[in-house]
């Protein structure tokens, strides 16, 4: 419980990069993989307009 | 040796031998104490299901040595100790009323004690009992629990007290799991499996003034690593906040408005205890209290004369920033707050520590701020609140991690990890703050890099490892923030001090793997201007590949070839055989770590959609490997291993698509996918498994539906009658009812292309 005690998560530390580079590259696989299939996806936001 | 022994069955007589020592009359102390306690370490490590049947007498033994008529002390200390270990064993025991009954009255009988030892692991046992067997607690918290931990929350002893608060921060931890398993259980339609009493909830107006009561003990000197009833109050306070939520609010608000104590023990325990309710209740219900508070503890993180007053004060805005961000960028103070924070970067190190964190929360919520307010049209916000004080701040930030004192409370660290959160989370009129801001890094990379070339030093290893990690991820950032151009421009510079980090043979695979990261970034950033860098980053990635010792090396090298096949596509055919080769030994190599292997297979697919149809030579290789890897099974009762079985069944499946893709090419005349045709069966039959697995996640059944889509798009009618199964039909109608829209429409897509062939 230490570690709780007055102190903010370490958002940016190395396990962190590691999750958030694996979640990046995991992303281009599925944008690639769409691509690929001609689906769009579907985002959970509003889609945007132009 | 009894670990080693007893699950072979070659020490039978044991058990028997110490349950026997410890209940016969007459047994000198010493020997009594000893078996008690060999027995006490025996089911602490020891596979529950050995010594399942011999339990009863186990059990028997230990409360035996624990009750009141036993005349030693220590053997009394022992037998509680024991029982601590001994309680995951007591499932069955705990089933039955009467045995349930008389273990809780020993043990409640022995938390009334003045005999310190025996009354702290007398209540460390009640509060691994509320953990372990919550749902049996009812009668004994009205008639005892709630009294016997009260008194001892009020202990003038120390250590007892301390398990008095940790009673119910246990108590918390399982009523907030309770709500969220009820949540997911009326999410489903099914009644939960345990109901939760919301003890904590009744206790709050009891509890929390104790707890109160021990943030105003602080030590005058305190060391941070030291655990006591004050520090573990606060923690209490946190968890009550997260479990009770809004409830917590009036308990708490009068004793907070304190803040102008004259004593600073007081002025502490106010702000400690605000700090510590901030996340849990709704941020409406703490908009006013909040509201009205901000502008005494800005002036107290400037004046106030005690330094734990500051360093509190810094938390709790630091808090504030994070979880009340509206309330905190509307408020008139917002100006004052950041100049007092960066006041407080010159403050003492555990003071300018939490304004780091503060900044790095302050700048995440106005930049989240900014972007809600431009709306979906902006991928950048224009401006935000801290534009204007953008530079100061990231230039005061760099003062702070060059402090002489800057290794005290992780405080360099924390002013790198707040500069890349202002880098992260910037608009786009602090660009040239950050493009100013590359050009320190990497200056500060190189002069590092140079000074540990130049003088031999190994003794302050861990501190350099550090900075040139901290270095390197803050670079990280600023490439990933950096416009295409301005990227291409820096990125000799930034690929030379890489590859100069990865070459040095004693470097630590942290850094190693820092470096492959960054590498990535700038594959990412730069695309196809990256092909220069190849030829000199090569050997590092063969190396990297095929260090399976430095499995996060290893990993984060795996993933470079992922995107490697993204940047390079067709052109990937120069380094596939090679990269192919490390692939597949690193797969076979049975001392890899597991969790390396299915982002292997993964990649697999990666070369397959890049070097198109030329994959055949891969294939008969690959389809053997994925068919041994769709063979593994784990037990299931173990959640890591159902998490690792997902995780590989994800990266076959992703691997089979990517080669359904690459074989059918861009180009119809070449198409092979031909040549897949005879190992079609294995694959509809894994993708059958996944739909009869009930333990698979969503993205599994996403990447199920992708699979049945490719080969259905890919073959069209001819294969017609290999997806007619009720299974297949399941997971496809599984897929669109999920909540996750990729999956949905990942499912969608797969069932309007299984239409059209059936329509055929």
């Amino acid at each position: 419980r230490i570690d709780l005690y007055k102190t903010k998560t370490n958002k940016q530390d190395q396990e962190a990069r590691r999750t958030k580079l694996l979640e990046r590259q995991k992303n281009d696989r599925e944008k690639r993989l769409s691509a690929l299939r001609n689906i769009e996806e579907e985002s959970d936001s509003p889609k945007k307009t132009n | 040796i009894a670990q080693i022994e007893l699950p072979l069955n070659q020490w039978p007589d044991l058990i028997q031998i110490l349950v026997n020592n410890c209940t016969t009359p007459n047994v000198p102390d010493p020997l009594k104490e000893a078996c008690i306690e060999a027995l006490g370490y025996i089911v602490e490590d020891i596979e529950p299901t050995v010594l399942i049947h011999q339990s009863n007498l186990i059990l028997t033994a230990i409360i035996n040595t624990m009750r009141k008529e036993e005349p030693n002390e220590r053997v009394r200390v022992a037998g509680a100790q024991a029982l601590f270990n001994a309680l995951e064993f007591c499932k069955d025991q705990f089933e039955n009323p009467d045995e349930r009954n008389y273990i809780m009255r020993v043990i409640c009988e022995s938390t009334q004690t003045n005999i310190s030892k025996l009354s702290v692991a007398s209540l460390q046992c009640l509060s691994k009992i509320m953990s372990l067997y919550y749902k049996h607690m009812e009668n004994y918290m009205s008639q005892a629990l709630f009294a016997i931990t009260l008194s001892a929350l009020d202990s003038k002893d120390d250590q007892v007290a301390l398990q008095g608060i940790e009673f119910w921060s246990t108590t918390c931890e399982e009523e907030t799991d309770l709500a969220i398993e009820a949540q997911e259980a009326a999410e489903l339609g099914e009644p939960p499996d345990v109901v939760s009493k919301h003890y904590m909830l009744g206790a709050l107006q009891y509890v929390v003034p104790q707890l109160l009561k021990c943030l105003t003990v602080q030590e005058e000197y305190d060391d941070e690593d030291d655990w006591n009833p004050n520090k573990a109050a606060g923690v209490c306070l946190m968890l009550i906040a997260q479990c009770c939520m809004d409830n917590v609010v009036p308990h708490v608000i009068p004793f907070a408005e304190h803040i102008g104590h004259a004593d600073w023990r007081f002025r502490d325990a106010a702000v400690m205890s605000f700090g510590c309710i901030v996340d849990g209740p709704d941020p409406k219900t703490l908009n006013q209290p909040t509201w009205n508070l901000i502008p005494h503890l800005v002036h107290m993180l400037k004046t106030d004369s005690s330094l734990a007053v500051r360093d509190t004060c810094a938390w709790t805005l630091g808090r504030i920033c994070e979880r009340l961000p509206q309330t905190i960028l509307q408020h008139p103070s917002v100006n004052d707050l950041v100049a007092a924070l960066l006041l407080s970067l010159e403050n003492d190190p555990r003071v300018a520590t939490n304004a780091c964190w503060a900044f790095s929360s302050l700048a995440e919520s106005a930049y989240d701020a900014a972007e809600n307010l431009a709306g979906d049209n902006e991928e950048e916000p224009q401006t935000y609140i801290l534009s204007s004080y953008y530079a100061t701040i990231i230039q005061k930030l760099l003062l702070t991690t060059a402090r002489p004192d800057a290794n005290q409370n992780n405080l360099r660290s924390a002013a790198y990890e707040s500069i890349m959160e202002l880098l992260k989370s910037s608009p786009r009129d602090c660009y040239a703050v950050v493009q100013e801001t590359t050009v320190t890094i990497i200056a500060r990379l190189e002069d590092l890099l140079h000074h540990r070339q130049s003088s031999n030093e190994k003794t302050s290893g861990g501190n350099y490892n550090d900075l040139q990690s901290l270095l390197c991820a803050t670079l990280q950032c600023v490439i990933k923030k950096m416009q295409q151009g301005d990227a291409i421009q820096i990125s000799d510079t930034v690929m030379s001090a890489f590859l100069m980090m990865m070459s040095s043979n004693e470097q630590s695979s942290e850094v190693q793997e820092d470096a492959l990261m960054a590498v990535g970034t700038v594959m990412e950033v730069t695309d196809k201007h990256f092909a220069k860098y190849m030829d000199s980053f090569w050997p590092y990635l063969v190396a990297s590949l095929q260090n399976h010792a430095e499995y996060s090396v290893c990993a984060a090298a795996v993933g470079i070839v992922g995107d490697m096949c993204r940047t390079f596509g067709a052109e990937m055919a120069n380094f596939s055989d090679k990269l192919m080769d490390l692939l597949v030994s690193a797969l076979s190599d049975q001392a890899l770590h597991q969790s390396v292997k299915p982002s292997i297979l993964s990649t697999f697919g990666d070369i397959a959609m890049a070097i198109g149809p030329v994959y055949t030579k891969y294939l008969q290789v690959v389809i053997h490997i994925l068919k041994q890897a769709s063979e593994a099974t784990v037990d299931k009762n173990d959640y890591e291993m159902l998490d690792y079985f997902n995780e590989l069944r994800e990266g076959i499946l992703e691997a089979y698509s990517g080669i359904v893709q690459g074989l059918k090419g861009e180009d119809t005349a070449n198409n092979q996918l031909e040549q897949l045709k005879p190992y079609l069966q294995i694959i509809v039959q894994l993708i059958i498994s996944v739909s009869e697995d009930r333990d698979k996640t969503d993205s599994l059944t996403c990447c199920a539906c992708g699979l049945i889509g490719d080969i259905v798009t890919g073959y069209g009618v001819s294969i017609k009658n290999f997806v007619q199964f009720d299974s297949i039909a399941d997971l496809l109608s599984q897929g669109r009812r999920s909540r996750i829209s990729k999956t949905k429409s990942m499912a969608h897509w797969a069932s309007k292309e299984m239409k059209k062939i059936n329509a055929l």
